[in-house]
């Protein structure tokens, strides 16, 4: 089971701009003639394993979480560039069936990780703009070319950019480049898959506030994907932690570090190395005992091994909390897997964890 | 000349970091150079031709080069070696470049759609090349031209049938990696359709392998005409062209070497002048 979470209303718009409605995303290995023979099992792995989500207008969505636990699968199938197993997805409203319309396309739009692969090398910036420009009949033929300047401008690129191809641009440049792009379809949604985590230090700041201004300047919606959390907390507006498929807490951003419910998103926020400054951090779990002071979170289990029960991503044949395995304080209930529970008083909030609810005090600090 | 463009690639502006090496790039300067001056000898050959090609003159046969009037000498059949070559360049390089170019094109199409469709489809392109490739080359190419009867159109259909396994190979491997770059992602984010991302985005980057594999195909084409013509099934006598020239003069070796030895050296400079080119590609278009 799980409880949709309310969107508070802020002062923004409350209406659904994106809604994912118990999305699953699995991917099965191919089998050979060979297999089927010997009769192996198939290899499912479970990427996106059941997750709802709602985006307002002018919402910034944070989604975070360790890598491989499917924030970038479930960022692409909203984009509809995989063909979901089940559940649903609603553009604005209206539900996208199999690969989104061409018309639908303009909805969502996307910008990439890597600035250095998500652009085509053999095209200059102008021929990549005005292509969409042209084909989605955005702007008539014959202002191609000034829409294109307008997009230049936007993104703070001078105009004689359009007649370069990306090679002739540092990193930070072809982020820019990326997200005149995405925003040439004139999109209500912008989904961002770790859009600064290839770039330099020193750039990521000046892409972060160019989409946050972008973000003001157009009244765009936008889902946010990051495993930095530093990043996502300077601009979300709610954040969804994702773990092994499944969403795992969500609430509005400073709710969630303040007060974090789920063992994970507290793993998560006290794994974030930051300068000693005779603050403490502890080891999570139930465990002064375990650990001393003045140390990073514990991580009791890497997530690499793809059959282990640690793996970032779900497999087969698996029951039970999907957090069990590393769970510090997992208990005989965890054996069954709890949805997301509300937090009592707190309508915006909720976790996927049977502790949701029990005392603060409970818990270390 | 192949008719092989990459489009997008030509720019006005030159990066700063790539202005020095497309400034240099001696390589496709000298092989385009070189090939040029073989098609220019190739189409000029009525003109700079001395004597007739295939006119025999016997009380004057096998002449060594700079004998008067025969700058090459002259074959056994007392026929002008030089222009007899110069008339072998026109046959040759026609047929090496035809018979390259419909293997190209359609070994590329359905290199690009099997490894971007994939499934089914993947399965039964890449089980047809599995099929061709067992075969040898030759054996295949030879039965074709048996099936389809002597002669430059059958040796165009044969190669065309044979050749275009490699060219579909080279695109297919080229087009998996592609399509996983996000720039193919995003070609399919913004909802273009499918032939568009294929021709538009995806060929002018997976091409260039299959570019610069047609330059040495072009000479192993070449010298599978030598080869047909060795066994009859060539280009018919007494057309000249290289590979038949050679075949005539092997058999003087020991005493007349120049014979067999003048179109091998033309053959060579055609390969080497294809070879260069390809390099020059290489270094001009490769964007890794």
């Amino acid at each position: 089971m799980t409880v949709t979470v309310e969107n508070p209303s802020r002062t923004r718009g409350t209406d659904e701009v994106l809604g994912v409605e118990g999305l699953v995303q699995h991917f099965v290995s191919r089998r050979s003639w060979a297999d089927r023979l010997t009769r192996t099992p198939q290899h499912v792995v479970k990427a996106v394993d059941g997750v709802d989500l709602t985006l307002s207008t002018g919402e910034t969505l944070g989604l975070v979480g360790e890598s491989g636990c499917g924030k970038s699968t479930l960022s692409r199938c909203i984009m509809g560039l995989y063909r979901p197993s089940a559940g649903e997805i609603r553009y604005a409203g209206e539900a996208v069936r199999g690969l989104p319309s061409r018309a639908q396309r303009r909805t969502v739009q996307m910008v990439f990780q890597d600035p250095y692969s998500s652009l085509n090398p053999r095209m200059t910036v102008g021929q990549t703009l005005g292509e969409l420009l042209r084909y989605h009949q955005i702007v008539p033929r014959d202002q191609v070319a000034a829409r294109s300047r307008e997009l230049m401008d936007l993104v703070g690129l001078p105009h004689d950019a359009l007649r370069r191809t990306p090679r002739q641009f540092s990193g930070g440049q072809r982020q820019r480049i990326g997200i005149a792009r995405a925003l040439a379809l004139q999109p209500r949604v912008l989904i961002a898959d770790e859009p600064v985590s290839a770039l330099d230090v020193s750039v990521q700041a000046t892409i972060i506030n160019l989409l946050t201004d972008l973000r003001e300047e157009l009244g765009l919606s936008m889902v946010f994907v990051s495993h930095n959390i530093a990043v996502v907390r300077q601009v979300s507006d709610r954040i969804a932690v994702m773990y092994r498929g499944r969403i795992v807490e969500t609430g509005l951003t400073e709710q969630i570090f303040n007060d974090p419910r789920h063992p994970y998103t507290q793993l998560l926020l006290e794994s974030v190395p930051r300068m000693l400054s005779g603050a403490e951090t502890h080891p999570i779990g139930a465990a002064d005992s375990l650990g001393t002071a003045d140390q990073l979170a514990v991580v009791d289990g890497e997530p690499d091994a793809d059959e282990s029960p640690y793996s970032a991503h779900a497999i087969e044949g698996e029951h039970g909390c999907r957090y069990r395995p590393r769970c510090p304080v997992a208990m005989p209930v965890c054996a069954d897997e709890p949805g997301l529970l509300p937090i009592a008083g707190n309508p915006s909030r909720a976790a996927a964890c049977w502790h949701v609810d029990d005392d603060r005090k409970d818990k270390p600090r | 000349m192949t008719v092989i463009s990459v489009p997008g690639s030509a720019t006005d502006t030159v990066a700063p970091t790539t202005r020095r090496r497309r400034k240099h790039n001696v390589l496709l300067i000298v092989g385009l150079t070189l090939f040029g001056l073989l098609v220019l000898v190739a189409i000029l050959a009525p003109v700079l031709a001395t004597h007739d090609p295939i006119q025999q003159d016997l009380a004057h046969a096998r002449l060594a080069p700079g004998a008067p009037g025969h700058l090459l000498g002259t074959d056994e059949l007392g026929r002008d070696v030089f222009s007899r070559l110069l008339y072998g360049a026109r046959v040759d390089l026609r047929v090496g470049v035809l018979a390259v170019v419909s293997p190209f094109i359609i070994g590329t199409v359905l290199g690009l759609v099997a490894g971007w469709f994939g499934g089914w489809l993947d399965t039964l392109i890449m089980r047809i090349v599995d099929v061709v490739i067992a075969f040898p080359f030759f054996v295949l190419v030879i039965a074709l031209v048996f099936a389809l009867g002597a002669g430059t159109g059958s040796i165009y259909v044969a190669i065309t049938m044979v050749g275009w396994v490699a060219y579909c190979r080279i695109v297919r491997g080229e087009v998996l990696v592609a399509k996983e770059q996000e720039y193919a992602l995003a070609a399919r984010a913004s909802g273009l359709p499918t032939w568009r991302i294929l021709f538009r985005h995806l060929l002018p980057n997976v091409v260039l392998q299959a570019v610069i594999f047609s330059m040495s195909d072009i000479v192993l084409t070449i010298l599978a005409i030598v080869t047909l013509g060795y066994l009859g099934l060539g280009v018919p006598p007494p057309t000249p062209d290289w590979g038949s020239m050679i075949q005539d003069g092997q058999q003087f070796l020991l005493t007349q070497w120049y014979l067999a030895t003048i179109p091998g050296v033309a053959v060579v400079i055609t390969g080497l002048a294809l070879a260069l080119i390809a390099d020059g590609l290489v270094e001009r278009f490769d964007s890794r």
